[in-house]
C-alpha cells in the first residue's frame, strides 16, 4: 500500500514533469515563425499543461489540509493560542481593577478630607 | 521603594534564571541588600527587611518580556506570510480578468460575455470569451474554492497562535500595570493620612500603608510575569516539541503546519498566479506577432508594437517576482525560527545568534514573498 510520501513524490514527479513539458513546448513554439498558425495550438496546449500543473499544486493542498495531522497540529496550536490570549488577559484584568480602585479611593480621600475639614 | 526592589531583580532574572531559581532568589536578597548598604542608616533597615520579606515571596521566575523583540518579529514574520497568502488569492480574480481580455484581444475574435456578468449572484463571476466559447473555463478561484475556507482556517490559527505569543511577552502591559499599581499606592498613602490624621498617632499610617499596598501589588506583578512566561514557554513547547505521528514519525505540529498547509499554499497561490500571468503574457505576445506578420509595411504602428511591448514588461517583472518565491524555504525558516524560539526560552544561558539569525531569515523570506504576492502588473491597456 502506498504511503502518504510516496502519493507526494508522485505528485512532484508528476508537476516536475509537466513543468518540463511546458518548458518543451514553449522552446518549440519559439521555433516557429511569428506568422506561423501553429503557435496558436501551442499555446492552448500550454495552457491546458499549466493549468493541469496548479490542479496538482491544489490537490496536494487538499490532501495536506485534510489530513488528520494537520487537524492534531491545529488542535494543539489552537489549544496554545486560547492559553496564551487568557494568560495576557489576566494582568490587563488586574490594571484595570487597580485603576478601578484608584478612582474610587480617590473619591473616597476627597470624601474623608471634606468630612474632616468640616464639609 | 519599589525602583530599588526591581531594580537588580530585573538584571538578575535575566542572567540566572531557569534551572538555578533557589541561587536567583538568594543573589537577589543579597544583591538588594548590598544595595541598600549605600542608604542612610535610618531607611536602611526599614527597606532592607521589607526586600529580604519581598525576596522570600518572589516567585523567582523568568521575564515573558525578554522576548518581546524575538517573538515580535516571529509574529511579524506570520503575518506576511498570512498576508501573502490572502493576498495571492485574492489578486487570481484580477490576474484571471486580464487573461481573459488578453485572450479575447489576442483573437480578434467577436465576444462572448459569461451569464455571471448579468446574474446577481456574487459567486459567478464575469468572463470574457471568445465566440463561440459560451461557458468560460473553470477560473483559477474557481479551483481554490473547495480549499479555500480550510485554508483560511489554518492560516488564521497560525497567525492566532503568533498573535497570542505578542500578547505575554508585551511589556506595555507590565507598564500600564507597573503604573496603576504605583498610583494605587500613592491613593492609598493619601487616604490613609486622611484617615489616621484624625486619629492619636495616625501621621504613619499612610506610608504604612503605601508601603504594604506596593509589596502586595509587586508581589502580584511578579506573579503575572511568572505566569506569563510560563505559559509562553508551555505553549512554545506544545507547538514545537515532536508529538504528531507521521507514518511512524513523531514531528512537531509547527512542522506539520510548514508541511502540509503553509508550504503547498504558496505553491499552489505561486503556480495560479504564474499560470495566469503567462496566460497575458502569451496573448499579447501572440498579438504583437501576428501584428507584425500581418504587416506589408517594415514598420508597424506605435500603438501596435511599443505601447502593448511595455506593457510585457510589466507582466514579467511580476512573473519573476512570483517565481522567484521559495514556498519550501518559507516554510522551512519558519519551523527553523519556531525551532530556535523554543531553544532560547527553554535554556537562557544559550547565546541569542542562532535565534537572532533564524527570525532574520524568516523575516526576509516572508517579507519577499508578501512582496511577490501582492504584486500587481500594471493595468492591462
Amino acid at each position: 500500500m502506498a504511503t502518504e510520501k510516496d502519493i507526494t513524490d508522485q505528485r512532484d514527479n508528476d508537476i516536475q514533469l509537466l513543468d518540463d513539458k511546458i518548458s518543451a513546448a514553449i522552446t518549440l513554439k519559439s521555433g516557429l515563425a511569428i506568422g506561423d498558425p501553429r503557435r496558436l495550438g501551442f499555446s492552448t496546449i500550454i495552457n491546458q499543461l499549466m493549468n493541469s500543473r496548479t490542479d496538482l499544486h491544489i490537490q496536494q493542498l487538499k490532501a495536506g489540509l485534510n489530513s488528520a495531522q494537520l487537524n492534531a497540529a491545529l488542535t494543539k496550536i489552537t489549544t496554545a493560542s486560547q492559553d496564551l490570549e487568557a494568560e495576557a488577559a489576566k494582568m490587563k484584568d488586574i490594571t484595570s481593577f487597580l485603576n478601578n480602585a484608584n478612582a474610587v479611593i480617590g473619591a473616597a480621600t476627597k470624601v474623608t478630607n471634606i468630612v474632616k475639614n468640616g464639609g | 521603594m519599589r525602583k530599588i526592589m526591581e531594580r537588580p531583580w530585573t538584571f538578575i532574572s535575566i542572567a540566572y534564571c531557569g534551572a538555578t531559581q533557589w541561587f536567583h532568589c538568594v543573589l537577589c536578597a543579597a544583591q538588594t541588600l548590598t544595595l541598600n548598604l549605600t542608604e542612610p542608616r535610618a531607611n536602611r533597615a526599614q527597606r532592607a527587611s521589607v526586600a529580604l520579606v519581598a525576596a522570600t515571596w518572589m516567585l523567582c521566575g523568568c521575564s515573558p518580556y525578554l522576548y518581546e523583540k524575538e517573538v515580535g518579529s516571529f509574529s511579524s514574520s506570520v503575518s506576511d506570510v498570512w498576508s501573502a497568502v490572502t493576498q495571492g488569492l485574492d489578486n487570481l480574480d484580477q490576474d484571471q480578468s486580464a487573461a481573459d481580455l488578453a485572450e479575447v484581444v489576442s483573437a480578434r475574435a467577436g465576444l462572448n460575455l459569461s451569464t455571471g456578468c448579468g446574474s446577481e449572484d456574487p459567486n459567478q463571476a464575469c468572463r470574457l470569451m471568445v465566440v463561440p466559447k459560451t461557458v468560460p473555463d473553470t477560473s483559477a478561484a474557481d479551483m481554490f474554492s473547495p480549499v479555500k475556507p480550510q485554508l483560511l482556517k489554518v492560516l488564521g490559527a497560525l497567525k492566532g497562535y503568533a498573535d497570542g505569543l505578542a500578547a505575554v511577552t508585551n511589556a506595555q502591559d507590565r507598564q500600564d500595570y507597573d503604573a496603576a499599581a504605583s498610583q494605587l499606592s500613592s491613593s492609598v498613602a493619601g487616604l490613609g493620612t486622611a484617615l489616621g490624621a484624625a486619629g492619636p498617632g495616625g501621621a504613619a499610617a499612610g506610608p504604612a500603608l503605601s508601603a504594604v499596598t506596593a509589596l502586595v501589588t509587586w508581589t502580584i506583578g511578579e506573579g503575572l510575569d511568572n505566569a506569563r512566561y510560563d505559559t509562553l514557554k508551555s505553549a512554545i513547547n506544545a507547538v514545537g516539541s515532536r508529538s504528531i505521528d507521521v507514518e511512524g514519525q513523531k514531528i512537531s505540529a509547527i512542522q506539520v503546519i510548514a508541511n502540509n498547509a503553509i508550504t503547498p499554499e504558496l505553491s499552489a497561490v505561486r503556480s495560479a498566479r504564474i499560470m495566469l500571468l503567462f496566460r497575458q503574457l502569451d496573448a499579447r505576445a501572440n498579438r504583437i506577432n501576428s501584428d507584425l506578420a500581418a504587416a506589408t509595411s517594415a514598420r508597424v504602428s506605435l500603438d501596435r508594437y511599443d505601447t502593448p511591448l511595455m506593457v510585457l514588461a510589466s507582466l514579467v517583472a511580476t512573473l519573476n517576482a512570483i517565481k522567484g518565491v521559495d514556498p519550501e524555504a518559507v516554510g522551512r525558516s519558519l519551523v527553523e525560527a519556531h525551532d530556535e524560539l523554543q531553544k532560547a526560552v527553554n535554556d537562557k544561558s544559550r547565546q541569542f545568534q542562532n535565534l537572532v539569525s533564524s527570525l532574520a531569515d524568516f523575516a526576509d523570506k516572508a517579507a519577499a514573498v508578501q512582496k511577490a504576492f501582492a504584486k500587481n502588473p500594471t493595468a492591462a491597456k
